[in-house]
């Protein structure tokens, strides 16, 4: 009995029965989407600044600290936008399309099970739901890649459905596997019959479900039907406001929902040692989703044809297969003791290795050797990102310590030093320093400087020129102005401006410089 | 309480159902009429629902939506023309026939019939029923079962070797 029952069973002795029916299913329905949209707001965060740190750049880092207001703003903005609808387009297919991409995301978790009891309908027919459930995604793809009438959006919706009826294939093929073991179809039986996770029993399956899995929602290395450099933005090119949020929210909803299954059908759920199981959850969740996303900012996009033959000469057979050797194991060793992940283990390893050199890239056979160790290599330099020394610079309040010998955009001057020889004017190349000097009681004083900074070619030849140390290039590496005349600098300003010689031209000033920020050991941080 | 929800859940999803059907049919513009037969198809698996047929109500959504209509529409997409309705078949009166005699037959065979309404509480799971009443080897139906399989099988080589080129 779950959570939901006995709150009904409870309720049932002082309200009516169609009240204690309905009010419990509501008020679950109400926590359960708050939660899914909570959590895809945090895994919208984590993504973007996860893939930021598997790819050496930034991610969100403005809004509120460490960027974490982003989901937030990023909100605002959408609700914000104007709502456009092309005319020429099926005005209802356009707006129905969202929804009806948005509801089966939402509706997986309806079988899910937080924990033994926190499911909302423990259907005996749980992963069939959710196999039937998920087909019904495509629909919406399909509406707004119609609806919205542009070539773009509707050459990206075949590509989804060419897609997504093939990666299904193996997708339900690989849970076939986990079905012969657990014998059920309930997600809460499959959980309860994971004493050693399927991943290990299964481990092609786990292999080949994550991957079609992958491609089921769309996510790099597959996420062909939104290919910037080809089709723009994909099937919701002509969608804005709120209506693209929903597809964004779906898509995250639908790598929520997806992550859970995975850790339903192959990680064993809820079971763990110490912490509450739904907290176990929850944690196993969101290392799938960062596997899920470390792949994706990892892997290049696939090609049309090479991502059919991948599901069907590769994934296909390969789940087949993997159906097969579990059915034969079944007959063989009807309790699956867990030795048996030895030798499945090592079956998988053998068909992968075997099966990639079925297949020819540019007329040369695959090697495993070459594109799997490849991919891992790969996989593990991103991975590596993970524990590099964060490099994020808050610009405009924080900067970076350019190269000792940078040369600046601007020049630095030293007044004291000066004696007004002009040997700096007559250095330049494109004589943009105007210098006027009269004769004083030490020599020359400088009466007027002014260098036009928007024609200088920042060559060094002035301070190279200057015989006492009194021109240097700038450590400075911004200037912008809203008109040409601010670009001229006067000597008041030079007088004015902050001392941030370059040592540039004067090696000896390195010593005095800050370290460069950007390949400066770690202990450096100050 | 169980009957007054049933009751009315049967018949919203069946005026909704008769509604698509009846929209499948007279819309002139056939992406809507393909989308409404996906509606038309739900609420069947609805029904099931209510009869506490689980497993058939999956398998209708399964198959009947998740492949059957997403192959419709996605035939739809590949074909020309298909904005300004359907164009004005040659087979009109031909359709027409063949549609009323299978309307008459259907009618015919529905009022015909002694249907037999069963009046104990379904309990259970039907999966594990279905799976006895196909695959048991005694009282089950494997041998037609394999050879359905068989059928298909045949009908996929026979497709892929109709495509190839020669």
């Amino acid at each position: 009995m779950n959570v939901l029952e006995q709150f009904h069973d409870w309720l049932a002795n002082y309200w009516p029965s169609w009240a204690a029916y309905l009010v419990p299913a509501l008020v679950a329905f109400a926590v359960l989407s708050t939660f899914i949209l909570l959590v895809v707001l945090v895994f919208i965060y984590v993504e973007r600044r996860g893939v930021g740190r598997f790819q050496v750049r930034r991610g969100p880092n403005r809004a509120g600290p460490f960027g974490i207001l982003q989901p937030v703003a990023d909100a605002v903005k959408i609700l914000t936008k104007e709502d456009i609808i092309p005319s020429a387009g099926d005005r209802w297919v356009h707006l129905l399309a969202p929804v009806i991409a948005f509801f089966p995301a939402l509706a997986i978790f309806a079988v899910i099970p937080f924990e033994g009891r926190a499911i909302f309908a423990d259907l005996n027919v749980g992963i069939l739901y959710i196999i039937a459930i998920s087909s019904l995604g495509v629909i919406g793809t399909f509406m707004a890649g119609w609806g919205s009438n542009n070539k773009y959006s509707l050459v990206s919706a075949m590509r989804a459905v060419a897609q997504m009826i093939s990666y299904e294939v193996p997708l339900v093929l690989s849970i076939a596997g986990v079905l012969i073991i657990s014998g059920s179809l309930s997600m809460t039986s499959i959980v309860e019959a994971q004493e050693v996770p399927f991943f290990l029993l299964q481990p092609l399956g786990f292999l080949i479900f994550f991957i079609a899995a992958a491609a089921e929602i769309q996510r790099s290395p597959f996420d062909l039907l939104e290919a910037e450099s080809e089709i723009v933005a994909g099937y919701h090119i002509e969608y804005s406001g709120m209506k693209f949020a929903l597809f964004y929210l779906a898509e995250y909803t639908h790598a929520f929902a997806i992550s859970a299954i995975v850790v339903t059908l192959f990680l064993g759920g809820w079971h763990g040692v110490l912490l509450p199981g739904a907290l176990w959850f929850m944690i196993k969740v969101f290392l799938v989703f960062g596997a899920l996303f470390w792949v994706r900012s990892t892997l290049p996009r696939l090609r049309v044809d090479q991502l059919m033959g991948f599901a069907w000469k590769c994934l296909f057979p390969l789940a087949l297969i993997n159906v097969f050797i579990t059915a034969i194991e079944s007959v063989i060793w009807p309790e699956f003791p867990w030795q048996l992940l030895i030798l499945n283990i090592l079956i998988a390893a053998l068909l992968i290795v075997l099966w990639s050199g079925f297949f020819r890239v540019a007329g040369e056979r695959v090697s495993f050797q070459r594109y799997g160790r490849g991919i891992i290599k790969g996989l593990t330099v991103t991975f590596s990102h993970l524990f590099r020394r964060p490099i994020t610079v808050q610009y405009p309040e924080q900067r970076l310590t350019p190269a000792p010998r940078f040369r600046g955009n601007m020049l630095v001057w030293d007044q004291d030093a000066c004696i007004g020889c002009r040997a700096c004017a007559r250095a330049c190349p494109v004589s943009v320093i105007d210098i006027e000097t009269t004769k004083g009681d030490k020599g020359q004083i400088v009466e007027k400087l002014e260098v036009d900074f928007g024609r200088c070619l920042f060559c060094g030849l002035c301070v190279e020129a200057c015989p006492v140390k009194a021109m240097f290039m700038s450590r400075d590496y911004e200037q912008a102005s809203y008109r040409r005349e601010q670009l001229v600098v006067s000597k008041e300003q030079f007088v004015a401006a902050e001392k941030r010689r370059s040592a540039y031209f004067y090696p000896d000033l390195e010593a005095e410089m800050p370290l460069q920020t950007l390949l400066a050991p770690p202990k450096e941080e100050s | 309480m169980d009957n007054v929800g049933i009751t009315a859940s049967f018949w919203v999803l069946a005026v909704v159902c008769v509604a698509s059907a009846l929209a499948v049919v007279f819309l002139r513009d056939i992406f809507r009429a393909a989308l409404f037969l996906v509606l038309c198809f739900f609420t069947v698996a609805g029904v099931f629902v209510i009869l506490s047929a689980d497993f058939l109500a999956v398998a209708q959504v399964l198959i009947y939506v998740g492949a059957i209509a997403v192959l419709i529409i996605f035939a739809l997409m590949l074909t020309r023309g298909t904005q300004q309705g359907s164009p004005s078949g040659r087979f009109r009166f031909t359709a027409f026939l063949v549609g009323a005699v299978f309307l008459v037959t259907m009618i015919l065979v529905v009022t015909g019939t002694d249907w037999q309404a069963i009046t104990e509480t379904p309990t259970g799971s039907t999966t594990s029923a279905l799976a006895h009443a196909l695959f048991s080897e005694e009282e089950g139906f494997i041998l037609p079962f394999e050879i359905a399989a068989a059928l298909l099988l045949a009908a996929v080589i026979g497709a892929i070797v109709l495509i190839r080129e020669k």
